[in-house]
């Protein structure tokens, strides 16, 4: 049967950013077909293109054979391809069937008038088509994540889709609610549907798709049945050649444990009522850098944030220095000696009205006043010290925070916390969106805080900066810690799997060596 | 210190904003009144109590929140200092001080509805607003707290105000500065150094740009929003204090959109609503621009409903000039632009069509007399009847120019209204005063350099004035009463409407009645305070209905009140088996009321507006007129 959807040569550029090149691939009627790869592949990109979500591309799109080229994604859908987004695209407050026709009311009879009975017809087919009984008018919010997703695919199933693309629809369910999508799955596929699937997961990448493409570094690496692909050959195509070069990091002495977490709980942020992150337990000295590695989803973001006090409802103990933490609080960590460089500085970060002084003396602010009153030539010259050792390249330091490159932006943020002279350092993510030289400071910065005799704890979204700077990985999993390897025994192979779930592994509860 | 604020350019735009409206305010200058020294003092006495608001409104707005009750926290701080001075007799810091506690509760209020309970800000304040607003309806029990004490008889004695009022109200030892204006530049001052030298300042600013960044920084945001709250109610409690003092009485319904004024002094100031960037020199130079703005419409005796909407369109065009467009997105808009540009042009031109007054009388033969004519407010048919008297009257002297100004039901509005007047040096002044006690004191300058001054319908105290046009409500009200009591059997019962019971002519009214009725052998069943307004009359009316199966006589102090009445009594369907009478009798209202059998009768309370233009005459060609002229009135009674 030829193919219903190919992509040939696309290609995608954010700004100097190439996120595709040259990716040629192909989706046949009646199959499911998943995409895999590390964090930054691609993927996202790729599907967002055959959706009709990014416009500006390389490359061509067919569909049937006819070279299409998408205005948006309704034109995406009237040609039958339609995604499922991983946050969802519902509005929450409106009901079943006010999300289903959202923007396609004039679809179904006269245009300006809303055509209710029209749209139930073709909505109750589409229901019923999952199995799924609920009432039209009740707003989405008050359902389930599994349910709300179900009303996402019964959106592309009223509209005749033909390709069907998930990203990482598991990621929200549990085991009964992952059988049942992957029934429906299946009973779709029989319908003559394609199925386009994006996951990390390893255990469903062997239960239920016909192939495999594998992206890497924006490439497409191969598209193979799943019969022929054996589960190391798998990781070896997400991986590639194993990086090699100088190492990130200059050993230093390591000192008396500054933080031990216990137990530490996370739950789901969205409301869902799952734990992000499940009782994960480590500790870190002075001196150590603890890496936290896995893929979207993991919890190794949430787990960070949680530990600062940035989500509700975390629960555990953590130590600082030997002192208990009172509660999570962002107050109450600052206080103990904790600092968190948050993984998004736009939104968790910057003030942006604010200049680059006062970003970076915020949260040392009573380190430089006398009982309330800031000492503005202390200010001045602890923000100048410290742009100094972080090499700020800037305009001044009273000019706005938002003129700066994203390097420097980040640089500012990780200034503010050194300010305030923490013993344990998180950071989320530290070098995301940072340019090669800003990069290097950064991992310099590191080197000269764990000298200093700091603990740090990080993710990344590049595992091979995480070897290069960690003394020891964490890999987390769906929240629980399924691998923990000191520096020389974690190789590529071996975070990736752990990352998706393959548990044959040693040491797998963390210890403290 | 390198710079005083990190961006100089919005304060420029503002600066360039005030200098714009003191050059227009440099060609409308009325007759060179807008130099007089006097005009800037005034205005800055009148625009500093919105300058104290705006102060703490600006704190709030950095946050990113707003406040909407600090009109309502500025009415019950008015009342609660009143009460505490003039009826508790507490001394002066006391008074001060727990008022000053009182707008703090209120404020910890507010914030921790915000803060805590994560309410949004405008709903948060919205409620307090409201809340606020009835506590002091409640704790003044609905009436001006004033110098003015009931006696037992009805009548009321005025006592002296403490002299902390007058210290307040004054001007600042020898100089022709106000205290207020000095208080509201402290406060500015204050406020300045709390935003840009103080922790609590900086993380304010934090707030108000990224909340989330700020508490991740470890900023305590909920105590600090409850510290800009409480510091907003404050401030709102000062200004209250002050105006308390300004208008020696606490009024319960003082204050009232004083928040939106504040608003939009901070909003063309140019601070960002939406949080994170501003400050106070920003505001102060806000204040000053609509203080101008005020002024100059004020001075060149522009009425009121043409004077908001040039405010409105000022506030738009404010705004768009600070959001610094460029002139590429200008034109990219420009389809826009041309739209709501042609839409603001006619609603100005149609407000103009339908404001315009008729021209005052031709330039005649000889000097044009200017007379200054203050009216309360316009909102009672009968004042509006007043006015259209006066114009009137006037018409048949050419030579005679007159000045209509509204004061909007505002004791302070009118207040300033004389003190423009008396700086304009007018030839006459016609005053139909809202209260006796603030209004005393302008009155008086005026008649004592020299200009005279009627007074019409209701009193101010003491004697310095031409004279005092009144129809005498004391015989209307009796003449009321005794027709009730000659065409009513014994035991009819009566439905007493009351107009506003702390002016005279209510009072008078209300005696005159009793009088009237005395030995008829009638039966008061309820009496309700209506304030003079229909839709008041009517409520009252339906509770009075709801209490009281048989009601025989209804006597409204007014006729919009006995026709309210009417309708309520209509509503269930009794209005047949009720009579109603008012006072008023305007040809076109009481009168037609009448004809139709709706009253069975209306007492006519003349205007007195061509009787004062009469006296005007006089008192220009230099002839005595006595001090008080009482009008004749003539009774209308409907068929039956």
């Amino acid at each position: 049967m030829p193919p219903f959807l190919q992509a040939r040569n696309i290609g995608k550029k954010f700004g100097p950013v190439t996120v595709l090149q040259e990716v040629s691939f192909d989706v046949r009627r009646g199959e499911i077909h998943v995409v895999v790869g590390e964090n930054g592949a691609g993927k996202s990109t790729l599907m967002r293109i055959l959706s009709g979500v990014y416009t500006d591309y390389e490359g061509t799109l067919a569909v049937a054979g006819e070279t299409v080229r998408f205005r948006s994604p309704l034109d995406a859908a009237r040609h039958g391809i339609s995604m499922v987004h991983q946050e969802l695209s519902l509005v929450p407050q409106l009901g079943a069937l006010d999300n289903i026709f959202l923007g396609r009311e004039r679809g179904v009879g006269r245009p300006r008038w809303l055509n209710r009975g029209g749209q139930i017809e073709r909505a109750q087919q589409a229901l019923a088509r999952l199995g799924l009984d609920v009432d039209w008018e009740t707003p989405v919010e008050q359902f389930s994540m599994a349910v709300r997703q179900l009303i996402e695919i019964a959106k592309c199933l009223a509209f005749d889709a033909q390709v069907l693309i998930l990203d990482e629809p598991t990621s929200a369910l549990d085991k009964t609610e992952v059988q049942r999508l992957e029934e429906l799955l299946r009973s779709l596929r029989q319908d003559g549907k394609a199925i386009l699937y994006i996951t990390h997961k390893m255990e469903e990448i062997y239960r239920l798709p016909d192939r495999i493409t594998v992206l890497r570094d924006g490439k497409h690496i191969c598209t193979e049945p799943v019969s022929a692909l054996s589960e190391t050959q798998l990781i070896s195509a997400m991986i590639g050649r194993e990086w090699s070069g100088a190492s990130l990091r200059q050993p230093c002495a390591i000192g008396p444990t500054r933080l031990v977490v216990r137990d530490v709980c996370v739950p789901d942020p969205l409301g869902s009522g799952r734990r992000i992150v499940d009782a994960v337990s480590f500790e870190v000295r002075a001196g150590e850098v603890l890496g936290i590695a896995g893929l979207e989803g993991s919890g190794n973001h949430e787990l960070l944030l949680g530990l600062f006090g940035g989500l509700p409802g975390v629960s555990g103990t953590v130590h600082v220095d030997g002192n208990l933490l009172g509660e999570f609080s962002p107050a109450e960590c600052r206080r103990a000696g904790m600092a968190l460089l948050p993984n998004d500085r736009k939104a968790k970060g910057l003030v942006a009205d604010m200049s680059i002084l006062h970003n970076m003396t915020l949260a040392a602010l009573d380190a430089m006043s006398l009982r309330g009153w800031i000492r503005q030539r202390i200010e001045v010259r602890e923000g100048e010290t410290m742009a100094g050792r972080l090499a700020l390249r800037h305009s001044g330091l009273h000019s706005a925070v938002s003129q700066l490159s994203g390097g420097n932006q980040q640089k500012v943020v990780l200034a503010r916390w050194l300010l305030s002279r923490p013993s344990v350092f998180l950071l989320d993510d530290p070098t995301r969106g940072v340019d090669i030289a800003a990069k290097q400071e950064i991992y310099r910065l590191i080197n000269e805080c764990t000298a200093q005799g700091m603990a740090i704890v990080m993710t990344s979204s590049e595992t091979p900066e995480l070897r290069g700077l960690a003394d020891r990985i964490l890999v987390l999993h769906r929240g629980r810690i399924t691998g923990c390897f000191p520096r020389d025994e974690a190789t590529q192979e071996r975070i990736l799997a752990a990352a998706m779930g393959v548990g044959a592994m040693p040491s797998m509860e963390s210890k403290s060596s | 210190m390198k710079t005083l604020f990190r961006d100089i350019t919005p304060a420029l735009r503002a600066l360039a904003a005030l200098a714009l409206v003191v050059g227009l305010g440099c060609v409308f200058n009325a007759g060179g009144s807008f130099f007089k020294p006097d005009t800037h003092t005034d205005m800055l006495r009148h625009i500093s109590r919105f300058g104290i608001l705006a102060c703490g409104m600006t704190l709030v707005i950095i946050t990113g929140g707003i406040d909407l009750s600090v009109g309502s926290v500025l009415g019950l701080a008015a009342v609660c200092f009143s009460l505490f001075t003039m009826h508790y007799q507490w001394p002066s810091w006391l008074a001060i001080v727990t008022t000053l506690g009182i707008g703090a509760a209120a404020g910890s209020v507010s914030g921790l509805l915000t803060a805590r309970f994560r309410l949004q800000p405008f709903i948060a304040t919205l409620a307090a607003m409201v809340f606020a607003r009835g506590m002091a309806k409640a704790v003044s029990g609905g009436q001006k707290i004033s110098t003015a004490v009931q006696l037992a008889d009805g009548r009321y004695s005025y006592r002296e105000a403490p002299p902390i009022f007058a210290l307040l109200s004054g001007r600042f030892f020898g100089t022709d500065i106000f205290v207020v204006t000095i208080l509201f530049v402290l406060v500015a001052a204050l406020c300045w150094v709390a935003l840009n030298k103080l922790v609590i300042g900086r993380h304010w600013f934090a707030i108000g740009g990224n909340e989330e960044a700020a508490r991740l920084s470890g900023v305590p945001v909920v105590s600090r929003k409850v510290a800009v709250y409480v510091i907003s109610a404050v401030l709102a409690a000062l200004a209250g204090i002050c105006q308390a003092a300004d208008e020696l009485q606490g009024d319960p319904e003082a204050g009232a959109g004083y928040e939106l004024t504040a608003i939009a002094i901070v909003v063309i100031g140019g601070s960002n609503l939406m949080g994170g960037r501003g400050g106070i020199l920003l505001t102060l130079l806000g204040t000053l621009t609509i203080g101008y703005v005020e002024k100059i419409l004020s001075l060149n005796a522009v009425t009121d409903a043409y004077r908001l909407m040039i405010t409105g369109v000022i506030i738009v065009f404010a705004v768009l000039f600070q959001g610094g467009w460029k002139m590429a997105e200008f034109l990219r808009a420009r389809r826009h632009v041309v739209l709501t540009a042609t839409l603001l042009t006619l609603g100005l031109a149609l407000g103009w069509l339908a404001v315009r007054s008729r021209p005052p009388g031709a330039v005649g033969h000889g000097r044009i007399y200017v007379v200054g004519m203050s009216q309360c407010n316009l909102g009672e048919p009968w004042r509006v009847q007043m006015n259209e008297d006066i114009r009137r009257a006037a018409e048949k002297h050419p030579n005679l120019r007159v000045i209509f100004k509204d004061a909007q039901n505002d004791a302070l509005i009118q207040r300033a209204q004389i003190e423009e007047f008396l700086s304009a040096q007018v030839d006459a002044i016609i005053v139909s005063p809202k209260e006796a006690a603030p209004l005393t004191p302008p009155i008086r300058r005026a008649y004592e350099s020299g200009i005279p001054v009627i007074v019409l319908d209701r009193q101010i105290l003491g004697d310095s004035y031409t004279t005092y046009i009144s129809a005498d409500n004391e015989k209307i009200g009796e003449a009321a009463g005794r027709w009730a009591a000659q065409n009513f059997p014994l035991g009819t019962k009566i439905v007493e409407l009351k107009g506003l019971m702390t002016s005279t002519p209510a009072q008078q009214r209300h005696s005159g009645f009793r009088r009237g009725i005395e030995g008829a052998g009638f039966e008061i069943i309820f009496e309700a305070d209506m304030k003079w307004l229909e839709p008041n009359a009517r409520q009252e009316m339906a509770s009075a209905l709801a209490r009281f199966p048989r009601i025989d006589l209804v006597y409204a102090h007014n006729d919009p009140g006995a026709h309210g009445a009417w309708l309520a009594a209509r509503a269930v369907g009794r209005e047949k088996e009720i009579r109603f009478i008012g006072i008023d009798a305007l040809p076109q209202e009481g009168q037609v009321y009448v004809q139709k059998g709706i009253l069975a009768a209306s007492f006519e309370y003349p205007t007195g507006g061509e009787q004062a233009i009469e006296a005007v005459l006089k008192a220009l060609r230099g002839e005595s007129l006595p001090k008080q002229i009482l009008l004749p009135s003539r009774a209308f009674i409907g068929k039956k």
